[in-house]
């Protein structure tokens, strides 16, 4: 009987990966052969948008120079711009900072949280209540937007079914050790294939909470941003598609980002994402499949997308009941093997995005070279593996006591203020 | 010395001749988001014959394969005084020759003291943190691995496998990948615009490839469990097993996208726009 149990539970593993291996293959395939879905960048339209930019900080006087100075750079119309640094109790130089470049700059109105609540959600309703602008794009403080950026993301908003808009995220410091070459490689994958092909083929798009965009009214009239959550993003994402309004993904839109450069600080970033979007899952698996907005494909496709972060401690299971099975002597072989062929298809090579599709994705920006650090990304597996299991359980825990989660920063390496 | 400048010796100035149609005859290479990859559906179909190929060859291969496998377990075995008997096995298409090989038994006071070391060893890399995180990690999990089999042992007495079981496994894992291997190179070679050689030079060399690796491992595994004991076991099905037949592919896969990322920059003219 045990046996058998875990037996089932062995199919049901390679079930997932498997499924989740075939989602991704469809993506590379539509994304390297299909015709691509065009956005609406180039579009000559001369009324653009009043725009409101949010750019919550928390201790990050080392980055947030270079992304006023890019705002300020922009070639946005600064009449129609508005930027709103909110300082979210920074310990550092960061007031300063904001508070020198708005007496300089009156389109820069910073908000300045001293007590009380702090965190990304937080930050952003409070600057939500006091932006003028109906259009509010939202950076990171570690980013570096180009000067035709803000248009190119708020140029979607002509559309009026039009909720949110994605723009393509870039790491800046990539060349920086083998962690960064290989964060690297995993958000090429992520963007240039995964999230292209889910535009093209209309199905869930994700808005990533930075490098993007929103409708202030339809997120108000939402409540704002739950503050319970850590995943914001994903948050927003699934209720915008679950009321009917379209998400977009702008792959020319490129923000160069600084990625994690050290251990601890990706752990802590993934472990953060994992229990933001885990907590996502919990609070919208149900509405998403009830919602009468939403085709069976989107349906199928918002649900998979929401699964993502359970899956390696699924597959962490996987693992321990496979041990367990050998013990007893009871390993199913063909399961066993494809059980390992599928980990190596689907996640052994990278994070939510697999070997492949980061190959086509590196070859898509014609990298070459580069290529040869494919293998390397195994060297990722049994770390994301556990990094995103413990946000899991993070997760479950939060729901079932229904507590509120800690923002654990990202700790800045400050490579945006070196020359890029 | 230089000679003076005379009407018949100075070259007029070159005339700058009007291009025609200019702009037609530049290549234009798009964006990187606007690319995609010169990749057809009848392209990627010439996979299915070509994994159809190599699966028939793995067929007529595999009892030979299977025969080296043995022998050179044997050969190990014997090398290290460690006896054998083997026996066939009639699975599938082939007849398999596993063998059962002396193990050492563990007795408790072994098996306590393996599973405290690989306990203090885990505890000890979880805090220090010098060593890279996914290094530790990996380290972590063949030492839980370990400390789980020697708690069975202590528990239940004996693990599920025996050298004979372990042997037939082991054999029977061999020849599942070499069957399954080319189907699932197949699908990573469909996506790719490889012409029909390099489809078929890639999944013959990742077969070809695990072939003596699986021998080689097999002798190895065999020399380890009859050296030391059955505590080992799982750890080398599961870490070194079929997940390390699938290692090499992405090693391969690697350097044949270098090939068409060369051949994509010579041939400039093959990028795709939306």
């Amino acid at each position: 009987m045990v046996v058998a149990l875990l037996q089932t539970w062995t199919w049901i593993v390679v079930g997932i990966m498997m499924v989740y291996a075939f989602r991704h293959w469809r993506f590379t395939w539509n994304r390297i052969s299909a015709r691509q879905r065009p956005y609406y960048q180039d579009l000559l339209d001369s009324e653009l948008p009043h725009v409101t930019v949010i750019v919550p900080m928390h201790n990050e006087a080392q980055v947030a120079k270079k992304l006023l100075e890019a705002l300020i750079d922009s070639n946005y119309p600064r009449e129609l711009l508005e930027v709103i640094p909110v300082d979210d109790q920074s310990g550092d130089a960061t007031p300063a900072l904001v508070y020198e470049y708005s007496q300089q700059y009156s389109f820069i109105r910073p908000i300045y949280n001293l007590q009380g609540e702090r965190g990304k959600a937080h930050a952003l309703n409070r600057a939500l209540s006091l932006a003028s602008n109906e259009i509010v794009l939202v950076f990171d403080a570690d980013y570096t937007p180009g000067r035709d950026l803000i248009r190119e993301l708020a140029m979607a908003f002509i559309d009026p079914e039009v909720g949110a808009v994605m723009g393509r995220v870039v790491p800046r410091n990539s060349a920086v050790n083998l962690l960064t070459r290989l964060l690297s490689l995993e958000r090429s994958g992520g963007y240039q294939v995964d999230q292209q092909a889910r535009y093209n083929l209309d199905l869930f798009p994700q808005y990533g909470g930075t490098v993007g965009g929103f409708r202030r009214s339809v997120v108000v009239e939402m409540g704002g941003f739950d503050a319970l959550t850590l995943a914001e993003d994903t948050d927003l994402t699934v209720r915008l598609f679950i009321d009917g309004w379209r998400v977009l993904y702008a792959n020319r839109a490129e923000c160069y980002e600084e990625v994690p450069e050290n251990w601890n600080a990706r752990f802590t970033q993934l472990r953060r994402w994992a229990r933001g979007h885990n907590r996502a899952f919990f609070a919208h698996i149900v509405p998403l499949m009830r919602s009468r907005k939403l085709s069976f494909v989107q349906k199928v496709d918002g649900a998979l997308l929401l699964f993502i972060y359970t899956v390696p401690p699924v597959l962490l299971s996987g693992i321990a009941v496979n041990a367990l099975l050998f013990y007893m002597g009871a390993i199913p072989v063909v399961p066993g093997i494809i059980f390992a062929f599928f980990v190596v298809a689907y996640n052994a090579f990278g994070n939510f995005a697999p070997v492949f599709e980061v190959g086509a994705a590196e070859l898509l920006d014609g990298a070459r070279e580069r290529l040869l650090l494919l293998p390397y990304l195994f060297y990722l597996f049994l770390f994301n593996s556990w990094a995103v299991t413990t946000g899991a359980i993070d997760a479950f825990g939060d729901f079932v006591k229904t507590r509120k989660a800690n923002w654990d920063k990202t700790k800045r390496a400050g490579a945006a203020n070196a020359a890029p | 010395m230089s000679t003076p400048a005379t009407a018949s010796t100075i070259k007029p100035p070159a005339v700058k001749q009007p291009s025609t149609n200019r702009g037609l005859r530049e290549i234009i290479t798009p964006h990187r988001s606007y690319r995609r990859l010169p990749v057809t559906s009848t392209g990627a179909l010439t996979t299915i014959p070509v994994v159809l190929l190599v699966e028939l060859a793995v067929i007529l291969c595999a009892q030979r394969a299977l025969d080296a496998m043995s022998a050179f377990a044997s050969f190990v075995a014997a090398h290290e005084n460690i006896a054998t008997r083997p026996f066939a096995d009639p699975f599938l298409f082939v007849t398999t020759h596993p063998m059962t090989f002396a193990m050492r038994h563990s007795d408790w006071i072994e098996l306590c003291t393996v599973m405290f070391v690989c306990l203090v060893a885990v505890v000890a890399l979880s805090i220090w943190t010098k060593i890279a995180a996914p290094i530790r990690f990996f380290v972590n999990l063949n030492l839980l691995l370990i400390a789980g089999a020697a708690l069975y042992l202590l528990l239940v007495g004996r693990l599920g496998y025996d050298s004979a079981a372990f042997s037939e496994l082991m054999v029977r894992t061999a020849l599942f990948t070499w069957l399954i291997m080319p189907l699932f190179v197949g699908l990573f070679a469909s996506l790719f615009p490889f012409t029909i050689w390099q489809r078929l030079l890639f999944i013959v060399i990742t077969v070809a490839y695990d072939v003596p690796l699986s021998i080689v491992r097999y002798g190895l595994f065999v020399a380890i469990l009859g050296k030391t004991s059955s505590i080992a076991m799982t750890d080398l099905y599961l870490v070194f097993g079929p997940l390390l037949d699938a290692i090499p592919i992405i090693c391969f896969f690697s350097l044949f996208l270098v090939r068409v990322a060369r051949s994509l920059e010579e041939r400039r003219a093959v990028w795709g726009w939306l």
